[in-house]
């Protein structure tokens, strides 16, 4: 009987993505054959590099997605897992795209720069019924955020809403690169739990590398009057109007 | 084959010089600095972190500080733990390069781990 090929969406090819695919690749031949498609429509940038760790020199100006595909199919093989496959796709999970996008996976990775697209990649899991392990990183702070079985607990259990106003964002108040690689990694391993078929409940992450001193791990709760897992949840399509906010991690 | 101009670091670690607790004096103590790390998969994640970040591999470092090792852990999350430890030893690195006080070091909180 030949091992199912398991379809992950990574959103994002940035310090997020970049950790969490590599620690994934690294991980494949434990994992069995793996199918990843990278949604990513930027270009490296010279101030990417001190985190985004597919990246070199020479590749400012370049499209992200197909040098992320190329390297993280590099890995892969260099780990010794033969069954991964890269596919990027240039363009961004937009209301248009969202769901058809999370349907065709069975998990999502998401490391967005932008509140819209996380609560548009945690409503679209929701009504696929598709699991999502978000993840983001400002300044010395960062989290990874798995959500249970069908998304619920979901994002929203926690998040509620877009925030208001400018909040604080990577461009605007800068990180420390390897804790975007931390935090990366304990995003891969939160996925790797649920790859590996494990009954794993919502699970939340919290990192702060400035103060607190830990990173503390628990389980995260269902919020009853959430409106895209509750008790009655109402949030059940995808509408653009939605999704307009602040940029971020 | 056309070698890429140089990128000046105040271009390259922007984001490092962006927060107030490296700055520009942070990001002369980081550049160049040199540390030592082993030749375990959780060191190597490590001096490619401190790489990115601009310090350099060098016999004459200070050693890293790892947590303990993940040999106990389940083969499928080795990778991911070992990762962890790297990176949780370049954050450590970079916080004592810019002279955070020691007092909070990062550690991996295992009593809050329950279901």
């Amino acid at each position: 009987m030949t091992t199912p090929t398991t379809r992950v969406l990574v959103v994002g090819a940035g310090g997020l993505g970049c950790a969490s695919g590599l620690v994934l690749a690294r991980s494949a031949t434990a994992l069995g054959p793996l199918a990843i498609t990278v949604i990513d429509d930027d270009v490296v940038s010279a101030d990417n590099l001190h985190r985004q760790l597919f990246f070199r020199d020479e590749d400012v100006g370049q499209p992200k997605g197909p040098l992320f595909a190329r390297r993280l199919v590099e890995e892969a093989r260099s780990a010794g897992a033969t069954r991964v496959s890269v596919e990027p796709l240039d363009g961004r999970l937009i209301p248009s795209n969202a769901r058809s996008l999370v349907r065709e996976h069975d998990l999502v990775l998401e490391g967005a720069d932008n509140y819209a697209t996380k609560f548009l990649v945690s409503d679209a899991a929701r009504i696929e019924r598709k699991r999502a392990i978000h993840a983001g990183v400002v300044r010395w702070v960062g989290y990874a955020l798995a959500t249970g079985p069908e998304s619920r607990p979901c994002y929203r259990c926690l998040f509620e809403d877009l925030p208001r106003g400018r909040p604080d964002t990577c461009a605007l108040a800068g990180v420390v690169g390897p804790l975007v690689a931390l935090v990366g990694a304990i995003q891969a391993e939160l996925a790797i739990g649920v790859l590996s078929g494990r009954a794993e409940p919502g699970r939340y992450v919290h990192v702060d590398a400035l103060r607190g001193g830990a990173i503390r791990e628990r389980p995260l709760r269902w919020r009853p009057d959430c409106p895209s897992c509750g008790e009655r949840a109402s949030l059940d399509a995808i509408t653009p109007d939605r999704y307009v906010g602040s940029p971020c991690a | 084959m056309k070698r890429p101009p140089a990128i000046p670091p105040e271009v390259r670690y922007a984001k490092h010089r962006l927060l107030p607790e490296i700055g520009d004096r942070g990001l002369a103590a980081l550049v160049g600095a040199p540390f030592r790390a082993g030749d375990d998969a959780a060191s190597r994640f490590a001096a490619t972190l401190l790489e990115h970040s601009g310090l350099v591999e060098s016999v004459e470092g200070t050693p890293l500080t790892l947590e303990a090792s993940t040999r106990d852990v389940d083969p499928k999350l080795r990778v991911a733990r070992d990762a962890t430890r790297g990176a949780i030893a370049a954050v450590q690195r970079i916080r004592e390069q810019v002279g955070l006080p020691q007092a909070a070091n990062l550690l991996r909180d295992e009593r809050d781990r329950g279901r």
